[in-house]
C-alpha cells in the first residue's frame, strides 16, 4: 500500500486527505477483488484438469477391466482351433470328390487334409501324461496282460483316455458315464503287436508313435492312393480310426482284415471290442468281450474281464 | 510423471497441508492459498447454495464474495486463527450470503431468517465501505486518460512491481523513476477528481 503522503503535498487540506484515503481504500479493495477473481479462474482451470484426468483414468480402467474380462472369458472358453473349420471344409470337399481333396505328398505339407470333422482335435484328446514316478513300467509292444502272466496285481489304469466322441456342449449324464467307461478300458498301445513296417509305411508309424492321429490319417490316405491294399496298411488305418474316435470305421476295417498273422490276433480282437464299444454297438461288443474274457491264453483277458465289470456284464 | 504426481499436479493445497499453513497464506493474500481455500470450500458452499434454491452461477458468485469478505476480515484482524479450518469460516460466510441472496429472490419465504442475518450484519459493514470505495475508484479511473489509468492499475490493482512493468514493457516508460513520476502525477489527478466527486455528492 503506497503512502498517502507520496501523493499529497504537505499542506494538503482535510478534504484532499479524505479523498486520497478513499482512493487508496478503493484501490486496495480492487486489488483484492482482482486476486480473488484470478484465484477463482485458476480454481476452475484446475478443476477442469482434475475432471479430465479422472475421466481419463476411468476410461483407462474400463479398458483394462474390459481387456481383462475378455482375456478371462477367452480362457474360460475352449479354443476352437482354426484346423477344425478347415477340416470341416476339407471333409465337404472329400464328400464331393474324395480323390481330389488330397494334394500331392510333400513332407512339409501341414495338417490340413481330409480328416473326419466330428472328431475332437489332438489337443482335446491329449491328456496330461503320467509322470515317470506314477506310470507303471510297460514293456514295449507287449499287451499289458502279457507283460507278466504271473502278476496278479490289479490292472493299471490306461495310459491315455479314450477319444472324446461327444459333441462339445451337448454332453449329458449318459455321455459322461459312457466316456468314463471307455476311459477306464482304453488299453491301446503302439507299435501294434507283431507289426513290422517297411519304409513305405514308416511315416505313418512315426505319426502314430507321436500320437498325432490326424497326421497319421492323412499319411494313410496317401499310402492308399499310392500302394496296393494290404493288411498292414488296413490295420494301421483301423488303429488310426480307433484313436480318432471313429468306432464304426475302425470296427468295419478291423472286421475286413483277413488272414492276419497269429500274433496280431489277440490285439485285433481287443481293438475290435473297443471299436464296437466306441461305436455304441454294445450287444456285439458284449459278445466279443465275453469271448476274450473266457480265453485263458488271450493276451487281453484281464482287460476284457475289467470291461465286463465296468459294463456290468459279469453277472 | 508418476501416477501420484499425475493425480496431484492439479491439487492446489499441496503447500497448505495444515490449517496454520493455509491461514498464513491467506494472511499474506497468496493467490495459491485463495485457490486452495475455494477448492476446499466449494463442495460445501455449492451444497448450501442448492439448499437455498440458487443456481450454480450464483454459487460461484457467492463463493467469490464470501472469499473477499473473509480476506478483508483477516486483513483487519477481525478473524483470529485458533487452529480451526479456515474453510469452516468461509463456508459460514457463504451460507449467510446464500441466505441473503435467496431472500432477495423470495422475501416472503425467508422472513424467519431475517433476525439471524441481522446478527451478522456487522461483518459486512466494512466490506460494504470498501466495496463503495472500490466502485468509486473504478468509475474515476474511467475519467482519467488511458496512460494514467494503466500505470495506476498495473501497480495498485494488478500488483505488478515497477521492475516487472519495465521489463515486460507494459508502459512506454523505460526507467523506474520516470514510471514513478508518471504514477505520482496520475494519482494526484485521481485524488483531485475524487475530492471533486465527494464535494459534489455531499453538497
Amino acid at each position: 500500500m503506497a503512502n498517502i503522503d507520496d501523493y499529497l503535498a504537505e499542506n494538503a487540506s482535510a478534504e484532499e486527505r479524505s479523498a486520497a484515503e478513499q482512493v487508496l481504500l478503493g484501490l486496495d479493495s480492487l486489488k483484492l477483488q482482482q486476486k480473488v477473481k484470478r484465484a477463482a479462474a485458476e480454481r476452475v482451470r484446475l478443476q477442469n484438469i482434475a475432471r479430465r484426468r479422472m475421466a481419463g483414468a476411468i476410461i483407462l480402467l474400463a479398458i483394462l477391466f474390459g481387456g481383462a474380462a475378455l482375456y478371462w472369458r477367452s480362457l474360460q472358453m475352449e479354443p476352437a482351433p482354426a484346423q477344425e473349420s478347415e477340416r470341416t471344409e476339407s471333409l465337404t470337399n472329400e464328400t464331393d470328390d474324395p480323390s481330389s481333396a488330397l494334394p500331392p505328398e510333400t513332407e512339409s505339407t501341414p495338417v490340413e487334409e481330409t480328416v473326419p470333422a466330428t472328431h475332437p482335435t489332438e489337443e482335446e484328446r491329449r491328456r496330461p501324461e503320467p509322470t515317470e514316478e506314477t506310470r507303471p513300467p510297460v514293456p514295449e509292444n507287449i499287451p499289458i496282460a502279457q507283460s507278466d502272466p504271473q502278476e496278479l496285481a490289479p490292472l493299471p489304469d490306461p495310459l491315455h483316455d479314450a477319444p472324446n466322441t461327444f459333441l462339445r456342449g451337448q454332453t449329458n449324464t449318459t455321455d459322461s458315464v459312457a466316456q468314463a467307461r471307455l476311459n477306464a478300458l482304453w488299453y491301446t498301445n503302439y507299435p501294434l503287436a507283431g507289426l513290422a513296417l517297411g519304409d513305405n509305411l514308416s511315416n505313418i508309424g512315426e505319426a502314430l508313435q507321436e500320437r498325432n492321429f490326424t497326421q497319421a490319417f492323412i499319411r494313410v490316405q496317401r499310402a492308399e492312393r499310392r500302394q496296393e491294399p494290404s493288411d498292414t496298411l488296413a490295420y494301421l488305418k483301423a488303429y488310426t480310426f480307433l484313436e480318432m474316435g471313429q468306432g464304426d470305421e475302425a470296427a468295419r476295417t478291423l472286421a475286413e482284415l483277413a488272414n492276419i498273422p497269429e500274433d496280431w490276433q489277440d490285439q485285433r480282437d481287443w481293438y475290435q471290442a473297443l471299436a464296437l464299444l466306441l461305436a455304441g454297438d454294445l450287444d456285439a461288443a458284449q459278445v466279443l468281450v465275453a469271448q476274450i474274457a473266457q480265453e485263458e491264453e488271450h493276451a487281453y483277458q484281464r482287460e476284457a474281464q475289467k470291461a465286463l465289470e465296468v459294463y456290468g456284464w459279469g453277472g | 510423471m508418476s501416477v501420484r504426481n499425475w493425480f496431484s499436479v492439479g491439487n492446489p493445497c499441496k503447500q497448505f497441508k495444515q490449517h496454520a499453513d493455509l491461514f498464513a497464506g491467506l494472511q499474506a493474500q497468496d493467490e495459491r492459498a485463495i485457490v486452495c481455500l475455494q477448492t476446499k470450500a466449494m463442495p460445501m458452499v455449492m451444497k448450501q447454495v442448492r439448499a437455498f434454491g440458487l443456481s450454480r452461477e450464483q454459487g460461484e458468485e457467492i463463493l467469490n464474495r464470501s472469499t473477499l469478505v473473509f480476506l478483508q476480515k483477516i486483513e483487519i484482524g477481525g478473524y483470529q486463527f485458533q487452529g480451526n479450518a479456515p474453510t469452516s469460516y468461509l463456508t459460514e460466510v457463504a451460507k449467510r450470503m446464500a441466505m441473503a441472496e435467496s431472500r432477495k429472490t423470495s422475501k416472503h419465504q425467508h422472513q424467519a431468517l431475517e433476525d439471524a442475518h441481522i446478527d451478522h450484519m456487522a461483518d459486512y459493514v466494512e466490506n460494504e465501505r470498501k466495496q463503495a470505495a472500490a466502485d468509486m475508484v473504478r468509475r474515476l479511473l474511467g475519467k482519467l486518460n488511458d496512460a494514467c489509468a494503466q500505470v495506476i492499475k498495473l501497480h495498485h490493482i494488478d500488483g505488478y512491481s515497477d521492475d516487472e512493468v519495465i521489463k515486460n514493457k507494459m508502459t512506454p516508460y523505460s526507467t523506474k523513476n520516470s514510471l514513478k513520476m508518471k504514477r505520482s502525477g496520475c494519482m494526484k489527478k485521481l485524488i483531485k477528481i475524487a475530492q471533486e466527486w465527494q464535494t459534489s455528492t455531499t453538497t
